[in-house]
C-alpha cells in the first residue's frame, strides 16, 4: 500500500472525456445520412466506436493495463470462445437471406 | 492483502505487477463466465436482428411511432442511459482512489452518488418498459403482433408467414432485462458495502471491497456499451 498517496485522478476524467466523445459518436451516427440508409454500415460504425470505448474502460477503469501476464491466460480463451459463439449462428443468418 | 493496484495510474500499478490475489481471481473468473453469457445472449440478438425480413425499425408507418416516440427503442434514452453508466464508473474509480488515500467521507459520498446514478439508470429502463408494456410489446403481446404484421405486409411479405414483432419483444426484453438485473444486483452489493463502511473495522485495508466492486461494475458498464449501438442504434435505422 506504499503507493496509496501518489493515487491521482487525473487520469480518470482524461478517460472520462474520451468516453463521452466516443459516445456521442455512436450518438451522431444515427442522424448520418449515408450510414442511416445502411444497417450495416451503422453496425460496423457504431461497433467499431463501442470496441474503443470498451477498451478504455477494460484498461485502465478494469486496470487491466496494468495486471501481469495472468490476464491472457484468463481472457484469451473467453475471448476466443465469445467470438466463435457469435461466428457459429453467422452461417443461419446467411442461409436465411438467401 | 497488498495488492492494491490504483485505477489509471501506471507507477503506482506497477508496483504490484503479477501479484494477484484470490478475490481478483475470483472475481475475474466470475466475469468470464459472465462475458460467456451476455455472449450468448447477444450472439442470439445478431442472430434474428440481421436474418429477420421484416424486423421493425423506429419508423413504421400506421404504428404512430411520431404520436408516441417512446414505443420503440428510443436512442435518446439508451444514450441518457449510457452516459449515467459511464458517469457512474467514473466515480467508482474515483471512490477507489480515495479509499487508497484513506479519505473515507469522499469515497462513501461517491459511492451514495453511484448507488443513485444505478436507481436513474433503472428509472429510465422502467419508463421505457412501461411504454411498451401499455402498447401491448412484449412477447406474446397484441402490439407486437401488430407491429410485425405492418413490417411484413410493408415488404409485401405474408404477415401470417413472416412476423418478426414478438421476436422483436422477446430478444429485447431479454438482453436488456438480463442486463437490468445485472444493475440491480450492483446496486444491492453496493449498498452493503456503504453500510459496512459506517463500521469502524473499515478503512484503506477494506480497498478490495471497492475494487471488486469497481471491476463488476465496469463489467457492467461495457455490456452496456455494446447493447446501446445494438439495441438503440441500429433499431433507429
Amino acid at each position: 500500500m506504499a503507493q496509496s498517496a501518489n493515487v491521482s485522478d487525473k487520469p480518470t476524467w482524461m478517460v472520462f472525456i474520451a468516453l463521452i466523445f466516443l459516445t456521442a459518436g455512436t450518438y451522431v451516427i444515427s442522424f448520418i445520412g449515408v450510414i442511416k440508409e445502411s444497417v450495416e454500415a451503422t453496425a460496423w460504425a457504431a461497433m467499431a466506436i463501442s470496441t474503443a470505448k470498451a477498451a478504455l474502460v477494460v484498461l485502465f477503469f478494469m486496470h487491466l493495463k496494468y495486471e501481469g501476464r495472468w490476464k491472457y491466460t484468463l481472457l484469451i480463451p473467453v475471448a476466443f470462445l465469445a467470438v466463435v459463439l457469435v461466428m457459429a449462428l453467422y452461417p443461419d443468418i446467411y442461409t436465411r437471406n438467401q | 492483502m497488498d495488492t492494491a493496484v490504483a485505477h489509471a495510474s501506471p507507477a503506482a500499478a506497477e508496483g504490484s505487477k503479477h501479484k494477484l490475489s484470490a478475490g481478483k481471481l475470483g472475481i475475474w473468473l466470475f466475469l468470464g463466465t459472465e462475458i460467456m453469457f451476455f455472449m450468448g445472449l447477444v450472439a442470439v440478438y445478431i442472430n434474428e436482428r440481421f436474418g429477420a425480413e421484416a424486423w421493425p425499425s423506429n419508423y413504421i408507418q400506421g404504428f404512430d411511432p411520431q404520436e408516441d416516440p417512446y414505443v420503440l427503442n428510443n436512442k435518446h434514452f439508451g444514450a441518457a442511459n449510457t452516459f449515467v453508466l459511464i458517469l457512474s464508473s467514473v466515480l467508482v474509480v474515483l471512490a477507489h482512489n480515495a479509499v487508497l488515500r484513506g479519505e473515507l467521507k469522499r469515497m462513501r459520498v461517491l459511492l451514495v452518488l453511484v448507488l443513485l446514478l444505478g436507481c436513474v439508470f433503472m428509472g429510465i429502463k422502467g419508463v421505457e418498459y412501461e411504454h411498451k408494456i401499455h402498447f401491448g410489446i412484449y412477447p406474446g403481446g397484441e402490439g407486437a403482433e401488430r407491429m410485425g404484421a405492418i413490417v411484413a405486409e410493408e415488404k409485401g411479405l405474408d404477415p401470417a408467414k413472416v412476423n418478426d414483432g414478438n421476436m422483436f419483444a422477446s430478444t429485447y426484453f431479454l438482453v436488456t432485462g438480463c442486463h437490468a438485473l445485472h444493475v440491480i444486483g450492483g446496486i444491492i452489493w453496493l449498498l452493503a458495502i456503504v453500510l459496512l463502511s459506517f463500521r469502524s473495522s473499515f478503512g484503506k485495508q477494506s480497498h478490495y471491497m471497492v475494487e471488486y466492486f469497481g471491476l463488476y461494475w465496469h463489467f457492467v458498464d461495457v455490456v452496456w456499451i455494446f447493447l446501446f449501438p445494438l439495441i438503440y442504434i441500429m433499431q433507429a435505422v
